[in-house]
């Protein structure tokens, strides 16, 4: 009998004791979707919320926020020495708490991004409400709160706008990196980061405002960026690619052009030492299907195919050929992690060499092999519109 | 303040299904008073002069009958016995027959099969009650005691409470001897035994415990018998009275018994290996054990293709999963882990909450009364104006509320979704609610680990309990591979063999079900 009476009242502390622990109602919180870190004028980071400022459904109108124009965003920019004293910063400002584990987007400012990720990364790994798949993206000429405070046509939050457009992996020339990822990378030395880049050029429209290309970082710090080609080239190489369009003349029409939208990419990279020098190669096997032509030549023929071929293989390999030389010659920096391959497979060879690794990585020799198959040709085999009444 | 309730407890029960304490003993047989006009007052004392009870004399109180109007067939009794005794009371004016004894009459009512020779005055009391008509002799202590019973009743027609798109469309009814007679059509067995007992000292209840002998457990038919030959008390009105009383765990917020108004489940019960008990005056009949798995079962489930049956019961799983756990989840995620929410769904959530002002518990809570008082006005209120309930508690509850902001949009839609899902498995209605209300308060406090504790604590709970020594879990805790065959999924009947083992098995000397 005690011991029954003991039991109910521990449990009942239990539950009376820990009290209404984190028990926030979701209408005490203000759902962060984005977060921009800029610098300030006197050298604080500034950081900007985009928050959902909800709808009052008691008007009847049953609208999601979701799809109210960003004016219906909340938008609080806040200074601090770091990013957490930021982050304290915007509770005077705002009623609500503000709620990170819904956050899709970080924007960071170039500025931001030469001084180095580490200023800023902290508080994004510390945090137990951020979500580790968080897109990042930089914002390139321009700041990270101008980004957040742009309406956009879609009509959404932009903030959400730009992670779905970075998870859009059909276009094929941007950099989709998430939050875990960026840690990944920042904890090897050797190893090149690329985030996607966000251009506004001047546009004051959220649908003018291009996401293509990559912004490396050598030692967490902003470096340069990579152009279309050269992060197509990248995500050819790291077996990114789902999907892109390779744009290659028409080998029966001078003048004319054919695209290939390839469906499909596998890419293999070795590395090994030999006398102490790295020798890097790059394997891909991609595939694809004839999505476009101009002019009014038959391509279903074995020898066109194979033009075809052999064209679109060879502008992979410039495009990685490309964005090989600028890792090795611009910023001396290894973005396809080979030296980690180094690392698991030569790992005693490779511990005599870490020392001068950019140095030999600069220098190494890598192949580059593209083997490029079309599988279909669309919907039709031959154009409907002929030139003459000769077939040919 | 336990121990106080502990010790009332026991008391009560003791008094109620004891069949140790407070033992009636059998009331002293009374001989029947020799001559006719003590035979009168006697009955007449007996009846305290109800108005209902009749006693007809031939020919200056030679023969008396007496019976209760309304509860005998007048016009059998006119025909097949006021005649041959007019006849007989003649006879013995004239002298014809020497002797003026019941016996003289018995061949001349020889068509009457249902006749018995009585000797006790208490016994021919009670026939009076029962229906019988009874006939004494001045000058014989032998009353004659003929069963010509006929009362109006309710006839056959189809259960409302569980109705059937494929089945059989009858129903049990009030009677009992009806009720009997639908089960022995189902099932033409010899094996097939019906047992009568009365309980309830003023109403005295006929209740008939009713099995297949050989195939049922023994001992749990003998365990069924001597529960009911304890119930100590006054009246039994229906079933459910029965029910409390030989329940295994009286305060147990899980039914331990199984009751149905139609013949086909019942039989599948008996067959099972089940022991059914009639009540007299209800179309309810109480099946035992009855195991948790019986509420996902319905008797359709065997009419239907198994592949569909299948599919139905996980159904019904399901629903019994979120009549009980919606609106804590509901609760648990928006006010502990709104990081579980897809952002999409977030943002409609937090759109359609905002301005509401309470919290999704209070919002939870007060539905879920609000709801059960639509459910309940539906069920009192008279046919008629059934109409007015929903559109009133549809308009009210539905669309007004939200449209005034008092409640969110989701909290309604949930609480519609778990009172749906409440109504498939109905007979658990009771259990459903306290477990979804607890079930509330726990997620408020501590979240979805609240939840987890709780349905741990109910999960052990229902473990610990036994339907007449069956655990009320089988066949998933004792797990019983064979059952499986026939529980949360049925396989085609051809490839069910066996009768089910939880409920046929013998259980071992270390039993502790009899205490």
């Amino acid at each position: 009998m005690k011991k029954i009476t003991v039991c109910v009242l521990l449990s009942l502390m239990l539950m009376l004791l820990s009290g209404c622990w984190n028990n926030r109602n979701i209408t005490d919180l203000s759902i962060v979707t984005a977060i921009g870190l800029d610098k300030a004028a006197d050298g604080n980071i500034e950081l900007t919320l985009q928050m959902i400022a909800p709808l009052n459904q008691s008007s009847s109108q049953l609208v999601p926020a979701l799809s109210t124009s960003s004016s219906s965003a909340l938008i609080v920019s806040a200074e601090g020495a770091t990013v957490f004293d930021a982050v304290r910063n915007v509770i005077p400002k705002v009623s609500k708490k503000a709620y990170f584990s819904q956050v899709r987007l970080i924007v960071i400012s170039e500025d931001i991004a030469r001084e180095g990720l580490d200023n800023i990364w902290g508080f994004f790994e510390r945090d137990h409400e951020m979500e580790k798949t968080v897109r990042v993206i930089v914002v390139k000429n321009d700041t990270a709160k101008s980004i957040l405070e742009v309406s956009s046509s879609a009509s959404r939050l932009s903030g959400v706008e730009i992670a779905d457009t970075i998870d859009n992996e059909a276009f094929g020339k941007n950099i989709k990196i998430e939050g875990f990822k960026v840690s990944e990378f920042l904890s090897k030395p050797l190893t090149g980061l690329l985030i996607g880049v966000i251009d506004p050029n001047g546009a004051e429209e959220l649908t003018e405002m291009k996401v293509e290309g990559g912004a490396v970082f050598k030692n967490a710090k902003l470096a340069g960026f990579l152009d279309n080609d050269e992060a197509r080239g990248y995500l050819f190489a790291s077996n990114q690619t789902r999907s892109t369009i390779l744009t290659i003349a028409n080998p029966k029409e001078p003048g004319k052009l054919v695209s290939i939208e390839v469906i499909g990419s596998k890419s293999k990279l070795t590395a090994n030492l030999e006398h102490g020098k790295p020798k890097l190669g790059i394997k891909i096997k991609a595939f694809g299907n004839i999505g476009d032509e101009q002019g009014s030549s038959d391509l279903t023929n074995f020898d066109a195919v194979k033009i075809l071929e052999s064209e679109s293989e060879e502008l992979i390999a410039e495009n990685i050929r490309d964005m090989l030389k600028k890792s090795q010659q611009t910023y001396d920096i290894d973005l396809l992690n080979f030296n980690d391959m180094l690392y698991k497979h030569h790992y005693y060879d490779f511990e005599k060499i870490k020392e001068n690794w950019n140095e030999l990585y600069a220098d190494a020799d890598i192949s580059v092999n593209v083997e490029f198959t079309i599988n279909r040709t669309g919907l039709i085999t031959k154009p409907a519109y002929v030139q003459s009444m000769l077939y040919k | 303040m336990l121990g106080d309730f502990k010790r009332y407890y026991r008391a009560m029960r003791l008094k109620a299904v004891d069949g140790n304490m407070n033992e009636e003993e059998p009331k002293a047989a009374v001989p029947i008073p020799t001559s006719s006009a003590e035979v009168k007052t006697a009955l007449e004392s007996a009846f305290n002069g109800s108005f209902d009870f009749v006693i007809k004399a031939f020919e200056g109180d030679i023969v008396l009958m007496a019976f209760i109007e309304g509860l005998v067939d007048k016009l059998l009794i006119s025909e097949s016995i006021v005649a041959p005794i007019t006849q007989t009371v003649n006879e013995f004016k004239t002298g014809r027959t020497k002797e003026k004894t019941v016996r003289c009459l018995k061949p001349k009512l020889a068509s009457l099969c249902n006749m018995v020779e009585i000797t006790d005055f208490n016994e021919c009391v009670n026939a009076i009650l029962s229906g019988c008509t009874v006939i004494f002799v001045d000058g014989d202590q032998t009353a004659l005691n003929i069963g010509l019973r006929k009362f109006e009743k309710r006839s056959i027609s189809e259960p409302l409470s569980e109705t059937v798109s494929r089945g059989s469309r009858e129903g049990f009814t009030e009677d009992i001897q009806i009720n009997m007679t639908l089960i022995r059509r189902m099932i033409k067995d010899g094996k097939l035994v019906f047992e009568l007992l009365t309980v309830g000292r003023i109403t005295k209840t006929k209740v008939s415990i009713c099995y297949l002998k050989g195939l049922a457990n023994q001992e749990i038919i003998d365990e069924t018998r001597k529960r009911l030959k304890n119930i100590k008390t006054e009246a039994i009105l229906e079933s459910g009275y029965i029910e409390e009383y030989i329940s295994d765990a009286p305060l147990s917020i899980f039914p331990t018994v199984f009751n149905s108004e139609r013949p086909e489940s019942v039989a599948g019960k008996l067959l099972e290996g089940r022991v059914a008990i009639l009540c007299d005056g209800t179309p309810n009949v109480l099946t035992v054990p009855n195991l948790f798995v019986d509420y996902l079962q319905y008797a359709e489930d065997y009419n239907n293709r198994w592949a569909f049956s299948i599919i139905i019961r996980a159904v019904r799983f399901f629903a019994f999963a979120l009549s009980t756990m919606a609106p804590a989840y509901y609760i648990a995620i928006l006010c502990f882990h709104q990081d579980v929410i897809p952002f999409k769904l977030l943002v409609t959530l937090a759109s359609s909450m905002e301005g509401v002002p309470f919290s999704p518990i209070i919002e939870m809570l007060v539905l879920t009364a609000l709801f059960e008082i639509i459910k309940e006005s539906g069920l009192r209120i008279s046919r008629a104006m059934g109409q007015a309930v929903s559109i009133v508690g549809g308009l009210i509850i539905g669309q007004a509320a939200v449209q005034a902001g008092l409640f969110s949009a989701p909290a309604v839609v949930i609480i519609g979704a778990t009172s749906l899902s409440a109504f498939i498995i109905s007979k658990l209605d009771a259990p459903v609610m306290i477990i979804r209300i607890s079930m509330m308060i726990a997620a408020n406090i501590l979240g979805i680990l609240g939840i987890t504790l709780l349905t741990t604590g109910f999960l052990a709970y229902m473990c610990s309990l036994k339907s007449f020594g069956v655990p009320y879990l089988s066949p998933i805790t004792p797990l019983c591979g064979k059952d499986m065959k026939d529980s949360f999924i049925r396989i085609p009947i051809w490839a069910v063999f066996e009768r089910p083992e939880t409920i046929t098995r013998r259980y071992g000397e270390n039993d502790t079900r009899s205490k």
